[in-house]
């Protein structure tokens, strides 16, 4: 096959400096490229976008037990309205145990409000209504019995802009346990410690617990809002673009730690950024116009997507 | 070639100006200056007005004075009555209209569906804080005087001033609230909080500055008004301290009132005057500093 390597790797995605893991990524060491599998006929032009050389082959299985992974969250033909106007239509998806899931597609498709939906913050929005069902542990979480307080300590959300509290690092961390009714100063010490060590963030600010939390940097702060996050040990965690206010670097930590988190939790991650989709995520979702186009493998969506939509949106004709 | 050789700099469009330009930056200087001048000639207004209390209440001021009963319809002896009065009936006023006021303002801009209702209530709030102070003092005898019985009282009178200054309170409160970005309440909501718990940790204390100011706005009103407690509450003369609050008590602004309108020796009680009015300004300043101390309290902690 003909593949003019210079045209296709002319320089790493990876601005963010960040060292992608090609085990991680399921692309198999020995493989110069990753199409090598793929014949020229299913080469069309959106194989010369710079990035691709990262994705993995398809034909390599990424997890060899991916197909035991439990679904955590199951999403049953949901439609959610705004008023008088269809935000999502009759989306299915499921969402694996232990696996980050990404949600793409351009602005405005619905992937937040998705997102959204599945810890209800949605409801704190005037005027909408869902339809369908979202099981959580086969529970459904829009069930009228199910409390939301409950459910949103299992269902923890990281935001876009990192929305620490003006209180001290300390207090931001156990700002959940509290609320939850934790008093005892040695076990809140303990979450602080532990959920700061996982977040990657103890050893910067161990000396500085009752500084206040605005005065970290966006990166720092964010992964603040991760430990607050993890402190009321939830076992799903929705990120919405977590990384899109951050510098690079920043963002490179982000995506580290999701790597990590992920072995742990359910992770679900909205990102506009697909580089980032296609490192940190296992499967991904392609929303566009409130529908779900297409769901898949990462390593499937990126170098073969099923839909032509899908596959020019990943090529960049549009979004 | 030298580094340090000067680039060639063509002067014209940057310096010349037309007679447009120079008119135009008249007329800018005018106007500053003529906005520095009414700022200058409103705190010389004020600072006047300070100055003469201070000067000629200074005199009048001893500890006869803010310890003493009135004698000679307060001819003769101190303010010590009014003096109570008047900090009770503020103290009174704040505490009732405080947290009723936040109570209001929390409903409308945290738990109130916004629409046609709130603007109306909001329109209501507003409107109210226009109405004038005598327009209160009939209503607060109408209503606590004679209908609920408490007859002419600190209860009366502090309820009747509580009504008053709660618009100003809930207007603050709320702007306050609004100021507060939605992410700490989504943050908080997101960790399983409930609404309850997160205006109450994670907004409230945060907008304790701003509803503070309005708070500081408010004690000088309910220090100041007279047509309020003149109808509900304050005695021309009543040289006793009050027993509870279901008793009639002097304050400041209408011993005020009477002794420059009402005394049969008007000139000859001035420096009384001057001292009740001196009086009554440093017990506004001091309450609205207890205020401001607690404002920056909050605002020293959480900064954002």
């Amino acid at each position: 096959m003909v593949i003019d390597t210079d045209v296709l790797q002319p320089q790493h995605s990876d601005k963010t400096g960040l060292d992608v893991d090609p085990g991680k990524m399921g692309v198999a060491p020995s493989a110069p490229s990753a199409f090598s599998a793929l014949s020229v006929e299913d080469q069309p032009a959106r194989m010369n976008t710079p990035f691709m050389d990262n994705f993995p082959d398809p034909s390599q299985p990424e997890h060899p037990a991916e197909t035991l992974a439990p679904t955590k969250l199951e999403v049953h033909h949901v439609n959610f309205f705004y008023g008088s106007f269809q935000a999502l239509h009759d989306i299915s998806m499921s969402l694996l145990q232990q696996r980050a899931t990404a949600l793409i597609g351009p602005s405005g498709c619905g992937k937040s409000t998705f997102l959204r939906l599945m810890n209800r913050m949605n409801e704190l929005i005037e005027d909408t209504r869902m339809e369908g069902q979202i099981l959580l542990d086969g529970q459904d979480i829009y069930h009228p019995d199910v409390d939301v307080v409950s459910l949103r300590k299992e269902v923890g959300m990281v935001f876009q802009k990192p929305n620490p509290f003006p209180k001290s690092i300390y207090d931001n961390v156990a700002y959940g346990s509290r609320i939850h009714g934790i008093k005892d100063k040695k076990t809140l010490d303990e979450i602080v410690e532990s959920t700061l060590q996982q977040a990657g963030l103890w050893g910067e600010v161990k000396d500085s617990l009752q500084k206040s939390a605005t005065a970290l940097s966006g990166g720092q702060q964010q992964r603040l809002c991760i430990a607050r996050c993890l402190a009321v040990q939830p076992k799903v965690i929705l990120m919405d673009e977590p990384t899109s206010a951050l510098d690079p670097i920043a963002a490179g930590h982000i995506e580290e730690l999701i790597g990590q988190l992920k072995k742990n939790y359910t992770i679900v991650i909205v990102t506009h950024n697909m580089q980032q989709a296609a490192r940190v995520s296992d499967y991904t979702g392609f929303f566009y116009q409130g529908e779900l186009i297409e769901t898949g493998k990462t390593a499937q969506i990126f170098t073969n997507p099923k839909e032509k939509k899908t596959e020019e949106y990943i090529t960049g004709r549009f979004g | 070639m030298s580094t340090t050789a000067t680039l060639p700099v063509q002067t014209t469009s940057l310096t010349q100006g037309g007679l447009a330009r120079r008119n135009a930056k008249l007329a800018e200087m005018l106007t500053y200056g003529l906005m520095r001048l009414v700022t200058y000639l409103m705190v010389f207004a004020v600072g006047y007005i300070v100055f003469d209390i201070v000067a000629n209440g200074l005199p009048a001021i001893n500890w006869e004075f803010v310890s003493q009963f009135p004698r000679r319809s307060g001819a003769q002896g101190g303010i010590l009555p009014a003096i109570v009065g008047t900090i009770s009936l503020v103290t009174l006023a704040i505490g009732v209209a405080l947290p009723l006021g936040v109570a209001s303002a929390v409903y409308l801009n945290e738990y109130a569906k916004q629409g046609r209702f709130t603007d109306m209530l909001r329109l209501a709030i507003v409107t109210l804080a226009g109405v004038p102070s005598i327009v209160f003092g009939l209503f607060g005898l109408a209503l606590f005087v004679l209908v609920l019985g408490f007859g002419a009282s600190i209860l009366a009178g502090g309820l009747t001033l509580a009504c008053m200054i709660l618009p100003t309170i809930i207007v603050a409160s709320e702007e306050s609230l609004k100021t507060i970005p939605k992410s700490f309440r989504e943050g908080s909501l997101a960790l399983g909080a409930t609404r309850w718990q997160t205006i109450f940790k994670n907004v409230l204390p945060y907008a304790m500055p701003g509803i503070l100011t309005g708070t500081v706005l408010s004690i000088g009103r309910a220090a100041g008004e007279t047509a309020p407690i003149l109808l509900t509450v304050a005695a021309f003369f009543l040289p006793v301290l009050p027993g509870s609050v279901f008793d009639q008590v002097m304050a400041l602004p209408y011993h005020l009132y009477v002794l420059a309108t009402q005394h049969p020796e008007a000139a000859a009680v001035r420096p009384m005057q001057y001292g009740t009015a001196l009086l009554l300004l440093l017990i506004v300043l001091g309450m609205s500093l207890l205020a401001i101390v607690f404002r920056n309290y909050f605002r020293g902690k959480y900064r954002w």
